[in-house]
Formats: C-alpha cells, sequence, structure tokens
C-alpha cells in the first residue's frame, strides 16, 4: 500500500514538474517572441530601454543584452557568455546562491544576443508545495489503508484467536469443544478452517471413544476369566492334602492374579473417570469429613508400619463426587507409604485458599525430581526403584483423572524435603 | 421381630436357616450358578427369566431377599424394582450386574434395591451380601439397641461397648467396625462389604485396611475380655460368633 503510494506520488510529482516547466518555457518564449517583434517593428537601438522598462514593470522575466565586444549592455540577468538556445543559470553575484533562471538566449538581427529568464525559484517553492501536498495525502491515504486493514485485521485475528484457543483446549485434554459455527454473515477461509479443526476434533473424539471402548471391552471380557481363575486357586489352596511346595506356588499365583485382576479395575476405572460417564456433576461434598476419614482409615497400617500421619483438616467443600475423591487420597496415601522409608512423616490436609479448595497429601520422604514429576502421572510409568514391587502403575494416574474430573489442577512440589500433591480445585464457586 | 439381637447358635446353624430367593436372570448359565449355588448354602431358589414375569411372581408370593440383572427382557432390572415398591413390596433386592460404573450403581440404588453386585464377582461375596439382606428387618435395624454376644454388649444408644460389664475403649472406626460385624452376627461379613458400610469406600486400597483394623479391634477386645470373637473365614471375610460350646 505504502510502497503504491510513494510510487504514484513520485509520478504525479515528476508529471507536474514537467507540466510546470512546459508553461514556463512556453512563458519565456512568449516573452522573447514579443521582444523581437518589438526590435522589427522599431529596431533594435530602442531595445534596452525597452528591457528597463519591462524589468520595472516586472513581468516576472529577468532579461540581458550582449552586443559583440561590448558584453552585457541591458538587463539584470548576469547570464555571462552564453550562447542561443535554453539553459540555466544559477545564481552570481548580485543575485545570491540558490537563484536559478531558466534563460532563452537567441540572437538578434545585428548579431546581439537577447536573453529572456525565468527565476526557478518559484518554481521549485511550487514543487516543494506539491511534493509536500502529495506527501501529506500519501501519508493520509496510507493510514486510512492501515486503520481500515486493522479494523479488518482485527476481526481476523479475533477469530484466529479463537481457534487457536480450541486448540488450547484440547491439547489441554478436553476433547469435547468445538470452534464456534460462522454466524449469519457470508462464509471464508476462515470459517473452513474452524470447520475443518472441528471435523478433525469430531473423527479424533470417535476414535478414542472406540479405543476407550476396546480397552474396556478388553477389560471387562478378560476380568471374568480371571476370576475365574482366582476362584479354582482359592479352591486348590484350601484343598487338604496340597504339598507345602505347592501350596506356596499357588500362593504366589494367587499374588499375580490379583495384581492383574487390580490392573484391569484400575484400567476400567480410569476409563469410566475419563470418559463421559459420570453423568451429573457432583453434590456438595465435605472435603474435611473425605480427609480425615480416609485418613483415619489408613492410620493403623501408616502406624504399623513404622510411619507417623497427621492430619490438617479445615471445614471446606467443593462440587464433586465423594466416592471419587475419596480413592484420590487414600491413592496419594497409598503413593507416599510405598515411596518413603520406616520413619517418615505423612500429612494429609484440606483447606481453603485464595483460589478455592485444596486437597494434599504430603511426606518428608525422597520426593520425586522435578523433571520426573509431570511423568509420574502418566498411566504405567514406574520410578525406576519401584519397577519390580507390586503395583500396576496406575495409581497416580487415577489421581490425575479423578482431580481432571473435578476441575481441578494436580500440583507435585517439593515438600522441603519430601513430596506434597496438592489438588487445587479452581471451582468457580 | 427381635428387640434385642441376642446370638447364641454357633454360624453353621445360621446356614440351615435358608432363605426364600427370586433370582432374576435371563442369562440361563449364570442363572443356573447362582441357583446352584445359592441351593447349595441351603436357600430355596425361584428363578425367573423375564422382568414382566418376576414382577408377577414377585408381587403374588413372599421371598426373603431378590437377586436381580439389571439388563432383562421386556422389563428391565431398575423399573421391575421402582414398580415392586409403588406396590409395596419391600422385599430386599440385590442388583447382580455388568453396569460396573458409579453412574449405574446409583441409578440401581436410587430404583429402590438395597445392594448392587458387580459382575464379575465372587460367590462368598454374593452369599455374604444375600444372608445380610435376608436377615434385615427393613425398619427394625434401628430398634435393635442393644447387640450382645456372649458377653460383649453394645448399647447402641450411647455407643458404649461393654465386656462383661467394663467399659472397652473403642475408636470411632472401631465401634462403626464392632457394630457391623454384630448386626450380622454369625454371618461372615465381606471385606467389601465392610469397606463400604465402615468407611464408605466403594473402591479397594492395595492396603489391607481392614485387617489392620480388625487385628487392633481385637488386641483391644481380648484385653478386656480374654476370648477370641472375631474369626477370619478366608476367603468369606469375618465374623463375630460366641465361642463354640466346650465338648463334654
Amino acid at each position: 500500500m505504502v510502497l503504491a503510494f510513494t510510487v504514484a506520488s513520485l509520478v504525479a510529482r515528476s508529471d507536474i514538474q514537467a507540466s510546470t516547466e512546459r508553461t514556463l518555457r512556453r512563458e519565456i518564449l512568449g516573452e522573447m517572441t514579443s521582444l523581437q517583434d518589438e526590435v522589427l517593428r522599431q529596431g533594435e537601438g530602442r531595445l534596452p530601454v525597452t528591457l528597463q522598462r519591462r524589468t520595472r514593470l516586472w513581468r516576472g522575466f529577468e532579461y540581458e543584452l550582449i552586443r559583440p565586444g561590448q558584453g552585457a549592455v541591458a538587463g539584470r540577468l548576469d547570464a555571462g557568455a552564453g550562447q542561443s538556445g535554453w539553459s540555466v543559470v544559477s545564481g552570481r553575484g548580485k543575485w545570491g546562491l540558490g537563484k536559478t533562471f531558466l534563460s532563452f538566449a537567441q540572437k538578434t538581427p545585428s548579431g546581439a544576443l537577447l536573453i529572456v529568464g525565468k527565476n526557478l525559484f518559484d518554481l521549485q517553492q511550487e514543487m516543494q508545495t506539491v511534493t509536500w501536498r502529495l506527501a501529506g495525502a500519501g501519508f493520509i491515504g496510507a493510514m486510512l489503508c492501515l486503520g481500515v486493514w486493522m479494523v479488518f485485521a482485527q476481526e481476523t485475528w479475533r477469530r484466529l484467536a479463537i481457534i487457536s484457543d480450541t486448540a488450547d483446549h484440547v491439547t489441554a485434554g478436553d476433547l469435547s469443544v468445538r470452534v464456534p459455527g460462522a454466524k449469519a454473515r457470508r462464509r471464508d477461509d476462515i470459517d473452513d478452517l474452524g470447520d475443518a479443526l472441528n471435523q478433525m476434533l469430531d473423527r479424533i473424539q470417535g476414535l478414542i471413544g472406540q479405543l476407550r471402548q476396546v480397552t474396556t471391552d478388553v477389560a471387562h471380557d478378560l476380568r471374568t476369566p480371571l476370576f475365574r481363575m482366582r476362584q479354582k486357586l482359592e479352591r486348590l489352596e484350601r484343598a487338604k492334602d496340597l504339598p507345602l511346595a505347592h501350596r506356596e506356588a499357588v500362593g504366589v499365583l494367587q499374588d499375580d492374579l490379583l495384581e492383574l485382576l487390580r490392573t484391569f479395575d484400575a484400567l476400567l476405572k480410569l476409563s469410566e473417570i475419563e470418559g463421559a460417564n459420570l453423568a451429573n456433576d457432583g453434590v456438595e461434598v465435605d472435603v474435611e469429613e473425605v480427609a480425615r476419614r480416609v485418613a483415619e482409615a489408613f492410620r493403623p497400617d501408616i502406624e504399623d508400619s513404622g510411619r507417623t500421619l497427621a492430619v490438617e483438616a479445615s471445614p471446606v467443600t467443593v462440587k464433586g463426587h465423594p466416592d471419587l475423591l475419596a480413592q484420590l487420597v487414600a491413592n496419594l496415601i497409598e503413593n507416599a507409604m510405598r515411596h518413603t522409608p520406616v520413619g517418615s512423616a505423612l500429612t494429609v490436609g484440606a483447606g481453603v485458599t485464595a483460589h478455592g479448595a485444596c486437597l494434599w497429601v504430603a511426606d518428608n520422604g525422597p520426593g520425586i525430581e522435578p523433571h520426573l514429576r509431570q511423568a509420574v502421572l502418566a498411566p504405567y510409568f514406574r520410578l525406576s526403584e519401584s519397577r519390580n514391587s507390586p503395583g500396576s502403575g496406575l495409581g497416580l494416574s487415577i489421581v490425575a483423572a479423578i482431580a481432571a474430573r473435578h476441575q481441578a489442577r494436580l500440583r507435585l512440589d517439593d515438600n522441603g524435603p519430601g513430596l506434597r500433591v496438592t489438588a487445587d480445585f479452581d471451582q468457580a464457586a | 421381630m427381635q428387640a434385642l439381637g441376642t446370638i447364641e447358635a454357633p454360624v453353621e446353624d445360621q446356614g440351615r436357616k435358608g432363605l426364600r430367593i427370586l433370582v432374576v436372570e435371563d442369562d440361563a448359565s449364570v442363572a443356573m450358578e447362582l441357583s446352584s449355588s445359592l441351593g447349595a448354602a441351603g436357600h430355596d431358589i425361584i428363578v425367573v427369566d423375564d422382568g414382566l414375569a418376576a414382577l408377577d411372581t414377585a408381587a403374588s408370593a413372599i421371598f426373603d431377599v431378590m437377586v436381580v440383572d439389571r439388563l432383562l427382557p421386556h422389563l428391565n432390572g431398575e423399573a421391575l424394582v421402582r414398580a415392586l415398591r409403588t406396590r409395596g413390596v419391600s422385599t430386599p433386592v440385590l442388583f447382580v450386574t455388568a453396569l460396573g460404573t458409579i453412574a449405574d450403581r446409583v441409578a440401581g440404588l436410587e430404583s429402590g434395591a438395597d445392594d448392587y453386585l458387580v459382575k464379575p464377582f465372587a460367590f462368598e461375596e454374593l452369599h455374604a451380601r444375600v444372608k445380610a439382606l435376608g436377615r434385615r428387618n427393613p425398619g427394625s435395624e434401628a430398634e435393635l439397641i442393644r447387640l450382645r454376644c456372649s458377653d460383649l454388649l453394645m448399647n447402641r444408644l450411647d455407643r458404649r461397648v461393654f465386656w462383661d460389664g467394663a467399659e472397652v475403649d473403642l475408636l470411632p472406626l472401631e465401634y462403626r467396625l464392632l457394630e457391623v460385624l454384630l448386626l450380622n452376627a454369625g454371618q461372615p461379613v465381606t471385606r467389601m462389604m465392610l469397606l463400604e458400610q465402615v468407611w464408605g469406600f466403594r473402591f479397594d486400597p492395595r492396603t489391607n485396611i481392614v485387617e489392620t483394623h480388625i487385628s487392633r479391634m481385637r488386641s483391644k477386645l481380648e484385653e478386656a475380655g480374654g476370648q477370641r470373637l472375631i474369626r477370619t473365614i478366608r476367603g468369606a471375610g469375618y465374623v463375630i460368633t460366641p465361642p463354640p460350646p466346650i465338648a463334654h
């Protein structure tokens, strides 16, 4: 835009300059013709007087008459030697610098050189004015264009921002968002982009749903035969004449099967929590009560294992599912027990912060290194030191899923020393 | 029926008191398993494979417990139970179903059922729950103010426990644990039932908190009275029962 304006202005300017110059030349030629006419009619003798008179009358021209051998005999234009034709005489002497004249020199019948010139200063002034005017107009034009463009661009940026925002929501885990549809105006490319994104999200959601269904179906289908296997092992274990070595082997098999069944149950639970199966948004849950109840449930085991438990809970409620919140706390407590040495202190707490309710479980054990804190929430992730101990690695991912279900943010922080896992319920209550 | 819950017969005798059970299940093999396993435990079983037929049967005969699948032809389990409740049939209902999500359970219980078991389940679990439901006299549980087992007495009005007159100091959770066992005295109460009724957990923690609490409570009781009343039945759960009479 700006480029176009600049080019246009330059072209216009040179046009105007050329046209003005042509006019100037015509005027000078006209004056020369008029003088030569007078010479023809009245003779050359009166020419200096004529020049003087015309100068006094100020018709806008400057003159000079150069007689061969005598130099300049009339006129103020100090053109120097000169020759016939057009030339530009720059200011000398009494004219001072900066004054230039466009002059035309022609021989008189007697051989003298008659020069008529016009000050280019005016032309230059005019050109400057024109240039400024053009620049001004160009600038205003460019600003107008910029303004209009920005108005349209704002609208475009805004719509693109909506699409970008939708994508962010999806990345954060919410597959149910969609780009809002075109309003009652003409459809354009951005609407098409939004539509394409929506269709893609539909497809992805469908695929994930299918995948989840497959996982759930597999878990369901395998649970029954595994369960039956467990029953049979239990019956076998109770057989009176079973040799000791076999009994021990049966015990190990039972433990393995139990692990398998737990893993399937956890998978199903994870699937249920993550899916849209939780029909309602929940009820008012007394989080303090949940924290205390679950903590006290684990107290005997915590104390028997040589650790201590403190409960720091104050009254607070959130909208949610009491069963799931209880499981969240329980999983975190079991996690803390599993990853701290004997003698560690565990704390379970619930309270209100500036942002809303929060629920936490903390310990003063070895903690988790910062770069692993996000990774531990992923399904099946096991810290290297617990790789061979029982457990599916799904416990924390269930915690994360329950937190997400409640629109709570899960934080893993350093407890100085130890680990502190907090669920911040950022509910706009 | 009973103002005082006084248990004198040992566990095995309780099994003889068979319940009349209506099983509503359209899957023939599951129905067979249910009826043979419950039958073997001494109960009288009638099987119906259709929701509408079950409505007729349940409304026209007296049953102690109903075991109902949620997915049935013609009238699904929930609608069946709702219809029964509307007609004033208060027979305890246990749903057994593959529908296992939280929402499913809530919906099932809201329709008027008393308990909910998700397939697959251990038959011991089924038996324990069926017996618990069969023992329950709707509405009268609250009337059981004093529960006794041998020299142990629980006063539910002021929530105090005595062994032979001397008070036993129990924590709230331990009290509740004992209470559930006493309400089902003589019959095994499964670990899952205890997790649900004492702690409100509908999930299964890896840590066996039930066992730990039971053993702590056992120590307190044995300190007070010197007798072991609470037995662990492997695979079935925990039961509180008077000590067997000394054989002469």
